[in-house]
C-alpha cells in the first residue's frame, strides 16, 4: 500500500472518529434530564450512539465504496476476484464488536445499579431485597449524592439512600388516569407533586388493565400492572412540570392517558400539601381539587372553598393536619 | 464437476449432433389453485397468497400513519385505530413475512438448492399452505366484525376486556398460521437432513439452506409455547378460567414470558431466511465467492440458539427481577457478535467483485444498509438502563421497522427479484424495478428515521392521540409512508405484466453457479431431467473460466435431451 493511501485512510479514521464522537454529543434526540439518574443514562446513551455512529459510517461508507470502485465496468462480464475468506480479518471483526459488547454490557451494568440505587426498581419485593443486599456487598465510601455525573466509575451509591426514600407516594393506574396517595398524609391526588432532591418511591399498582408509568426528563419507566407491586425509585433533580406518559397499550384511550409530575422546591411541596387537606377538611382522604397547572381554575375553587388569599401564612400554624 | 464427465450417457450423446428440441411441458394455470403437493407450486401459491395479505397489512399501515399525520384522532378514531394496528402488525408477521419466507422462498428453494426432487413430506407441505387462507380469512373478518385491538402482543387483563369475539378470532387466527409453521418446519427440518442428492454435505449447501436449518429449529422449539399460551388465553377469554387474569389469582406477567418465548424466536425466524438469501444474492451479482462460508453458516446456528434465550429483553420494565434482567441483557447483546460476522462478510463479499447493480442487487444492498440500522438500534434496546427509557415508544417501532421492512422486506424483494425469472420463466423489468427500489429506500427512511427521534423524546407507541410537539416529525412520518405505500404499485404491475408477457429468461439469466439455475425456468415437475448434477460449488465465482462454464451448461442441455428422450421412449 503507497504512502499516499495509508494517509488518506489515517485521515478517513480521524474523520469518522470525529464525526461519530461530535454527533454522540450533539445529537439532540433526548429531553432534558429532571432526575438525579438521568445524566447518568444520557452519558451511556451518548457513548453507545458514539459507537453506534461510527459503525453506521464504516458500514454505509463500505458500502457506498464498493458500489462505486467495484461496479462492473462497461462491457467487461468477467468475475470479480475469487478471494473467499480470510481467517485473520474474520477473528478482528469478531473480536472487535465481541469486546463493544463486554464493556457496552458491563457499562449498563454499573448504569443500571446506579439508577436503581440500591433497590430493585422490578417488581417482586425479593428481587427488590437481592439487589440491596448485592449493592451493599460492593458499597464504596460515600461521594456524595451530587457524584452521579458520571457513568464508567465504579457503582457509587451512598448509603443513606439505600432503601430509605424521604417520600413515599403510591400510584395506581387505571383506564385512563393516574392516582397518586401519600400515605402520610393520607391525601389523594390527581396529579403528582415532589419535592426536589429528595429519594422517592413509587409503589404502584393498576386497577384494571397493564399501564407503564413513564417521566421521559427522568427516564425511568415501569410497568403498573394489575394483582402485583411494582417500584421506582428516583431523585428529581430540576423543578418544572412534566408530563406522566402510559406507555403501555391499556385500551382504546391509551395516548390520551397522561398525568401531570410537579417537582417542586420542599417549602412548595409542602404548601401544595396543606392547600389540598385544607380544601376538603371534612374528608380524611382529599382529592386535590386545585390543579396547579390551571391556576385561574384554582383560585375560583379557592373562591369557592372560602380559602383566604393569605394560605400561606395560615398553613405554617396548620402543620397538624401533615401527620 | 467428475460427475459428469463419468456419465456414460454424454460420450454417445456428445456424438449425436442432430439434438431434439426441448418442448417445455406449459403447465396450466389452474394447478396454482389446487391442492398441488409440487413444493415449486406450493411456494408460489405462499408466494402470491402473503403478497395479496402484504398488500392488506400495507393499507391498514398507511391508515394507522393517515392518523398519526395530525396529533387529534381524527381519522380512524380511537377504537377503529387499536383495531387497525393490532390487524396490521398480525398480518405483517404471521401472514406476509413468515409464510412468505418460509412457506415461500424456503419451499421453493430447499429442494432445488440441494437435488431434491420434492420435499421430504409433499401432502403435508400442501396441508400447510391451505392453513393460511383460513388463517387470513379469520383475521379479515374480525376486522369486519370486531376487530382484536390488544396489539399483536395481545397481553392480558386488556386482551381479556376489549372483545371477545375479535380477540378469539385473533387467537384462532394465530393457532392455525402458527400450526401451518410447525408442519413446514418439521418438513423442512427433515428434507434438508434427509433429502440432500448423494455427495452433497452440509457443508456444500448453499447458506440460505442453512438458514433454513436453523429457522426450522427456532419454530419447531418455540411455535408450541405461543400456541399454549394462546389456548390458555381462550380459556381465560371464554371460560372464565384465570390463568393470566389477576382478578382471578392469575398472572398477566407469565402470559408475556410464553408469548415472547416464541416471539422473540420469531424474529430470527423473520430474519434468518433472509440472511440466507442474502448470502445467496450477492455472490451472484457481486461475482465473488461468499465470503467466510462456514462463519455465515455456523453464525446462524449461534443465532439460532441465542435466539432463545433472549426473549425477557422484551420485558425490562414488566417488573422482571434484577439478575433476569442482567441476564437478558448479555444474552442479546452477544447476538451482535454473530450478527455483525455476517454482515462483515457481506460486505467483504462485495469488496473487489464486479458489482452489476440489478434490481436485486439494489434490494441486497439496500437490505445490508437498512438493518445495520435495526441492528445498531437494537443494541440501544438490548441494554437495560437504556432500555428503561426507550421501550414502548416510537424508538422501538423505528427499531422494528428497520429490522423487519428494511431487513425481512427489502430481503424479500432481493429474493424475488431474484427468483422470479426461476420462478416464472421470465424477466422482470429492470427499469421499474430501479424505480420500484428507489421508492422503497427513500419512503422507507423518511417513514421510520424520524420515530427513533419522536421515541427518545417522549412519545409513546400505539397511540391514536398524541402530545402536538410531536406533530412535524409525525407528518414527515406519514409522508414517507404514503411513498411507500405507492412504492408497491411499479412492482405490482411489474410483476403481473411480466408473468405474462415478459421476456424470456432462459435457465441461467444472472450467470449464477448454485443448482437451482442449472434446471430449466421453470424447472420441470421433478425439478431435474435425469439426476441434479453439481457441477460447481455454488460459491465458486471467479475460479471456472467461461469457457468451462459454457461447456458445462452445453453439456447439462445435452443430458437434459437425454433424460427428455428417456421418458418419452416408453410413450412412443
Amino acid at each position: 500500500m503507497s504512502a499516499l493511501s495509508n494517509i488518506i485512510l489515517v485521515g478517513i479514521g480521524i474523520l469518522l472518529t470525529v464525526t461519530s464522537l461530535w454527533y454522540g454529543q450533539n445529537h439532540h434526540l433526548l429531553p432534558a434530564s429532571a432526575a438525579n439518574s438521568a445524566p447518568l443514562f444520557d452519558s451511556l446513551f451518548n457513548s453507545t450512539l458514539t459507537i453506534a455512529t461510527g459503525i453506521f459510517l464504516i458500514v454505509q461508507g463500505v458500502l457506498i465504496y464498493t458500489a462505486i470502485r467495484y461496479r462492473k465496468r462497461r462491457g467487461d462480464w468477467g468475475d470479480g476476484d475469487p478471494n473467499h475468506g480470510n481467517v485473520l480479518l474474520e477473528i478482528v471483526w469478531t473480536a472487535i464488536p465481541a469486546v463493544i459488547i463486554l464493556w457496552l454490557g458491563l457499562s449498563s451494568l454499573d448504569v443500571y445499579q446506579a439508577i436503581n440505587g440500591g433497590v430493585g426498581m422490578g417488581g417482586h419485593t425479593h428481587s427488590g431485597m437481592a439487589a440491596s443486599e448485592m449493592t451493599m456487598a460492593m458499597e464504596e465510601p460515600d461521594h456524595g449524592a451530587a457524584d452521579s455525573g458520571y457513568a464508567y466509575t465504579p457503582v457509587v451509591v451512598p448509603g443513606k439512600e439505600v432503601g430509605k426514600p424521604e417520600l413515599v407516594v403510591q400510584v395506581q393506574g387505571m383506564q385512563y388516569a393516574w392516582v397518586f396517595t401519600y400515605p402520610e398524609s393520607g391525601l389523594v391526588a390527581g396529579e403528582l407533586h415532589l419535592p426536589l432532591n429528595k429519594r422517592v418511591r413509587l409503589e404502584m399498582t393498576a386497577l384494571d388493565v397493564n399501564h407503564a408509568f413513564w417521566v421521559p426528563q427522568f427516564r425511568l419507566k415501569q410497568d403498573v400492572i394489575p394483582g402485583r407491586e411494582t417500584y421506582l425509585e428516583f431523585v428529581p433533580s430540576q423543578l418544572g412540570e412534566y408530563p406522566i406518559i402510559c406507555a403501555e397499550l391499556c385500551g382504546p384511550y391509551h395516548g390520551v392517558m397522561a398525568g401531570q409530575l410537579f417537582v417542586e422546591t420542599p417549602e412548595a411541596f409542602e404548601r401544595w400539601q396543606q392547600e389540598q387537606i385544607l380544601a376538603t377538611r371534612p374528608d380524611d382522604s382529599t382529592l386535590a381539587l386545585a390543579p396547579q397547572s390551571e391556576s385561574a381554575f384554582a383560585r375560583a375553587q379557592q373562591q369557592r372553598l372560602g380559602i383566604p388569599a393569605d394560605i400561606h401564612q395560615a398553613l405554617q400554624q396548620g402543620s397538624q393536619f401533615s401527620g | 464437476m467428475t460427475q459428469l464427465y463419468e456419465n456414460p450417457n454424454l460420450a454417445s450423446a456428445s456424438s449425436a449432433s442432430s439434438l431434439v428440441k426441448i418442448e417445455l411441458l406449459s403447465e396450466p394455470w389452474w394447478r396454482f389453485f389446487t391442492f398441488s403437493t409440487d413444493h415449486k407450486v406450493i411456494g408460489i401459491q405462499y408466494l402470491v397468497t402473503t403478497f395479496f395479505f402484504y398488500l392488506v397489512g400495507g393499507a391498514l399501515a398507511t391508515a394507522v400513519r393517515a392518523e398519526l399525520a395530525t396529533p387529534e384522532a381524527d381519522f380512524l378514531g380511537f377504537e377503529r385505530y387499536n383495531g387497525a394496528f393490532t390487524v396490521h402488525a398480525t398480518i405483517m408477521i404471521f401472514l406476509w413475512i413468515v409464510p412468505a419466507l418460509v412457506g415461500g422462498f424456503g419451499n421453493y428453494l430447499v429442494p432445488l438448492m440441494i437435488g431434491a426432487r420434492d420435499m421430504a413430506f409433499p401432502k403435508l407441505n400442501a396441508v400447510a399452505f391451505w392453513m393460511i387462507p383460513p388463517t387470513g380469512i379469520l383475521l379479515l373478518v374480525s376486522l369486519l366484525t370486531e376487530a382484536p385491538a390488544a396489539g399483536w402482543t395481545s397481553y392480558p387483563p386488556l386482551s381479556l376486556i376489549s372483545g371477545k369475539l375479535g380477540e378469539e378470532l385473533w387467537i384462532l387466527s394465530i393457532l392455525l398460521g402458527g400450526t401451518s409453521s410447525i408442519l413446514a418446519a418439521v418438513n423442512f427440518f427433515v428434507t434438508i437432513l434427509k433429502m440432500r442428492m448423494p455427495g452433497m454435505k452440509l457443508e456444500d449447501m448453499p447458506l440460505f439452506c442453512w438458514a433454513m436449518l436453523a429457522t426450522s429449529v427456532l419454530t419447531l422449539i418455540a411455535t408450541p409455547v405461543l400456541a399454549g399460551a394462546l389456548i390458555l388465553l381462550s380459556f381465560d377469554l371464554l371460560a372464565g378460567t384465570a390463568f393470566f387474569n389477576p382478578t382471578g389469582g392469575g398472572d398477566p406477567v407469565v402470559y408475556q414470558h410464553m408469548f415472547w418465548f416464541y416471539s422473540h424466536p420469531a424474529v430470527y425466524i423473520m430474519i434468518l431466511p433472509v440472511f440466507g438469501m442474502i448470502s445467496e444474492i450477492l455472490p451472484v451479482h457481486a461475482r465473488k465467492p461468499i465470503f467466510a462460508y462456514k462463519a455465515i453458516a455456523y453464525s446462524s446456528l449461534a443465532i439460532c440458539f441465542l435466539g432463545l434465550i433472549v426473549w425477557a429483553h422484551h420485558m425490562f420494565t414488566s417488573g422482571t427481577p434484577d439478575w433476569m434482567r442482567v441476564f437478558f441483557m448479555i444474552a442479546t447483546m452477544a447476538i451482535a457478535v454473530p450478527t455483525g460476522i455476517k454482515v462483515f462478510s457481506w460486505l467483504a463479499t462485495l469488496w473487489g467483485g464486479k458489482i452489476r447493480f440489478t434490481s436485486a442487487m439494489l434490494f441486497g444492498m439496500g437490505f445490508v444498509s437498512m438493518f445495520v440500522v435495526g441492528g445498531l438500534s437494537g443494541i440501544i434496546l438490548a441494554s437495560v438502563p437504556l432500555d428503561i427509557h426507550v421501550h414502548d415508544t416510537y424508538f422501538v417501532v423505528a427499531h422494528l421497522h428497520y429490522v423487519l421492512f428494511g431487513g425481512s422486506v427489502f430481503g424479500i424483494y432481493a429474493g424475488l427479484y431474484h427468483w422470479f425469472p426461476k420462478m416464472t420463466g421470465r424477466m422482470l423489468n429492470e427499469f421499474w424495478g430501479r424505480v420500484h427500489f428507489v421508492l422503497t429506500f427513500v419512503g422507507f427512511n423518511i417513514c421510520f428515521l424520524p420515530m427513533h427521534k419522536l421515541g427518545l423524546m417522549g412519545m409513546p407507541r400505539r397511540v391514536a392521540q398524541y402530545d402536538p410537539q410531536f406533530a412535524d416529525l409525525n407528518w414527515i412520518s406519514s409522508v414517507g409512508a404514503f411513498i411507500l405505500a405507492i412504492s408497491t404499485l411499479p412492482f405490482l404491475f411489474n410483476a403481473i405484466y411480466s408473468w405474462l408477457a415478459g421476456p424470456k429468461a432462459g435457465d441461467n439469466p444472472w450467470e449464477a453457479l448454485s443448482l437451482e439455475w442449472t434446471t430449466t425456468s421453470p424447472p420441470p415437475h421433478q425439478n431435474f431431467y435425469g439426476d441434479p448434477i453439481l457441477l460447481t460449488g455454488p460459491y465458486d465465482y471467479g475460479t471456472h473460466s467461461k469457457e468451462t462454464l459454457d461447456y458445462f451448461a452445453s453439456q447439462l442441455k445435452t443430458l437434459r435431451e437425454l433424460a427428455l428422450m428417456d421418458t418419452e421412449a416408453p410413450h412412443s
